[in-house]
């Protein structure tokens, strides 16, 4: 079975559009050169019908709020709590007509390039927050207080695709003293390393322990491991009971250039936030039926489609809560 | 208009003197310190509320400089008010005050899981099922009158909602066929989105709105406000009118209002906390007289209580599924 990702959902914060005016208007003027952003995710949500036992799954959010620029005052929340980070890059067009024309293939592709030279460098595998990187077009009309843009979330395809087993819930396979364990370690894992490890770790399976790391550190922390003990761990955006979330697959990609695993268990780490309940965590096995030497940049998808289920740009309008004209309107 | 109330609105808060003495017993009000220890206790116990700073432009002196406000965020609000089924215990708690502008508990027990007389609850494990049974078999019938008369209400809001043209206009996006050379290769690796199945119609058909929920310190009132930003299920930020679907109708454009946030430049929706103080005070002494303990009510539980409080306002955005019990 081809194993399918489940894509990302944007979630941009109103107040996000605001520090994007700000910038416009402080710092960026007519400057549209591209610009680092930061973006931020929770492991996936199941979200309960109130009064009910049914569950709804939540979309995978990848969230840009008023901590998405670098050099931002407000450094302390770049990353609210249980998230995880998603560099990005963020071009603002200075017209409607800009955004319309702009090459966006080319755009794409220099961000796929830069993922993969990430992962060949080896960039990647001592900062695996590298593997989200994503790219956002914004038009950021401010007289309308309408703002236009596109996600692009590149994932480098893999040829022979990877197939999979079906995924199997972590309380099904493990004791709930195990369970416990792997939340103690991620916990740990989590304290003591940089929020860009946080996303991506490698986890050791002994009889009833396990054991948390970073991906550099894979060599001596699996050395003398059988395959079976072997597993790569992602913070899941995917609420999903039979899909993984969209960070996998560039993880994939990683592993296999820079490892050649052509097998591989994983972990599908997904947390209640602050409950200490990551019962929701899914392990499944991945695989290619052959090793194949990448010699170049595989191809990549990743273009957010929008409302309309087509590809294409989005539109927030904040006019009603941002212009003062309209705003009168629902004053009480 | 607006900007002139608004203009009024911060001069008084101004001009109101900061409240020093603790006196949130005798008035339900608290002082900014004690909001930030009842929102450093919020934090603790439930870890998806955080602090923020906000605006560097907007910070109150009388506030620790990171502890502007509380935020937590894409808060699930799967179902509007009025598709709300009342199966349990739904009796209006009169929370007594000055007469006609007494608040009105409504469906206090959907969120919190009990009436507000079992606020408690969040600190008091003691459950007593059956009596809560009983209670809900009784009001079940008196649920199901308000159901049609809330229906009714609703039928009359959706004719004014109509014209009120504040649902942002999709032609406004640019022309799709400007995009139509962005084409991507079918990718078997990519999950399809579900498309919606003849099941899912009718009642099930769930519209997945997600909340930003902030708690300011309100320094004319004195009290916590609660305000609130919503996005529909393609993340489009609501307009006021589809967020008062989301309101108890017995506070929708009566209480809930829209304005400024203090700390953003941006309006939002608002609980208005005019009555805040005095509701407090009710149900603290609530919680103090039903407990009949020794430990009187903290004033850093403060903002649980709070929360519990305004789950009665807005029933249906669940973020007290992050609250422990």
């Amino acid at each position: 079975m081809v194993l399918q990702f489940h894509p990302w959902a944007s979630a941009v914060e109103a107040p996000f559009w605001q520090v994007l005016t700000q910038r416009k208007m402080d710092i960026f003027k007519l400057d549209d050169s591209l610009k680092p952003i930061q973006g931020y995710y929770f492991t996936g949500q199941q979200a309960r019908i109130p009064g009910t036992d049914t569950t709804v799954d939540m979309p995978a959010r990848l969230c840009l709020g008023t901590g998405a620029f670098p050099d931002d005052h407000n450094q302390s929340n770049r990353t609210p709590a249980f998230t995880f980070p998603a560099p990005g890059i963020v071009k603002n067009t200075n017209t409607i007509e800009d955004f319309k024309s702009i090459d966006k293939t080319a755009l794409f592709k220099t961000t796929v390039d830069q993922i993969w030279d990430d992962i060949t460098s080896g960039r990647a595998v001592a900062d695996p927050s590298l593997l989200n990187k994503f790219l956002l077009l914004t038009f950021a009309d401010l007289k309308k207080f309408k703002f236009f843009y596109w996600f692009a979330f590149p994932a480098l395809q893999s040829d022979p695709a990877w197939t999979a087993d079906a995924m199997q819930d972590i309380t099904a396979i493990w004791s709930p003293a195990k369970i416990s364990n792997l939340n103690t370690q991620i916990d740990q894992y989590r304290q003591t390393n940089l929020p860009s490890q946080s996303g991506f770790f490698l986890v050791k399976e002994t009889h009833d322990t396990v054991a948390v790391a970073r991906l550099q550190d894979w060599a001596s922390f699996f050395a003398g491991c059988d395959e079976s003990q072997i597993i790569v761990g992602f913070a899941d955006p995917s609420s999903l009971d039979s899909n993984p979330g969209w960070p996998l697959r560039n993880l994939l990609a990683l592993i296999q250039y820079q490892w050649k695993i052509t097998k591989v268990r994983v972990l599908c780490f997904r947390e209640v936030p602050g409950r200490q309940d990551i019962n929701a965590s899914k392990i499944f096995t991945a695989q290619v039926p052959f090793y194949v030497p990448v010699t170049g940049c595989p191809k990549a998808v990743g273009w957010e489609k929008n409302a309309q289920g087509k590809l294409g740009p989005r539109l927030a309008d904040l006019a009603p809560l941002m212009d003062p004209t309209r705003l009168a309107d629902t004053a009480v | 208009m607006n900007s002139v109330q608004n203009i009024f609105f911060g001069i008084r808060e101004y001009l109101s003197p900061v409240l020093k003495n603790s006196k949130f017993k005798e008035t339900g009000c608290i002082t900014p310190e004690e909001f930030e220890a009842a929102g450093d206790f919020l934090v603790y116990k439930c870890p998806t509320w955080s602090w923020e700073g906000g605006e560097p432009s907007k910070k109150r002196d009388y506030l620790h400089t990171d502890k502007q406000f509380l935020i937590t965020r894409n808060v699930p609000c799967l179902r509007r008010v009025k598709q709300m089924e009342y199966t349990d215990e739904d009796a209006e708690t009169q929370i007594e005050s000055d007469g006609a502008d007494a608040w009105v508990m409504s469906h206090s027990s959907r969120v919190s899981g009990g009436p507000i007389e079992e606020i408690a609850g969040s600190m008091d494990e003691d459950e007593d099922e059956e009596a809560e049974a009983e209670a809900q078999a009784k009001v079940a019938l008196k649920a199901m009158e308000r159901l049609n008369l809330q229906d009714q209400l609703r039928a009359d809001q959706d004719q004014d909602d109509d014209d009120d043209g504040d649902i942002p206009d999709m032609d406004d996006i640019p022309d799709m066929d400007d995009f139509d050379d962005m084409e991507e290769e079918a990718d078997p690796a990519t999950l399809a989105p579900k498309a919606p199945t003849e099941a899912d119609r009718g009642d099930k058909i769930l519209n997945v709105r997600t909340y930003d929920v902030f708690i300011t310190y309100d320094k004319y009132y004195q009290t916590p406000r609660m305000w609130l930003f919503g996005y529909d299920e393609h993340r489009r930020p609501l307009v006021s009118s589809q967020i008062f679907e989301d309101v108890s109708q017995d506070y929708a454009k009566k209480t809930v209002t829209i304005e400024t946030h203090p700390h953003l430049n941006m309006s939002l929706a608002s609980i208005h906390p005019c009555r805040h103080g005095a509701v407090m005070k009710k149900i603290i002494e609530k919680v103090a007289n039903d407990e009949g303990k020794e430990e009187p009510v903290r004033v850093d539980q403060y903002l649980i209580i709070f929360l519990k409080f305004m789950s009665s306002v807005v029933p249906t955005i669940d973020y007290d599924n992050t609250i422990s019990a």
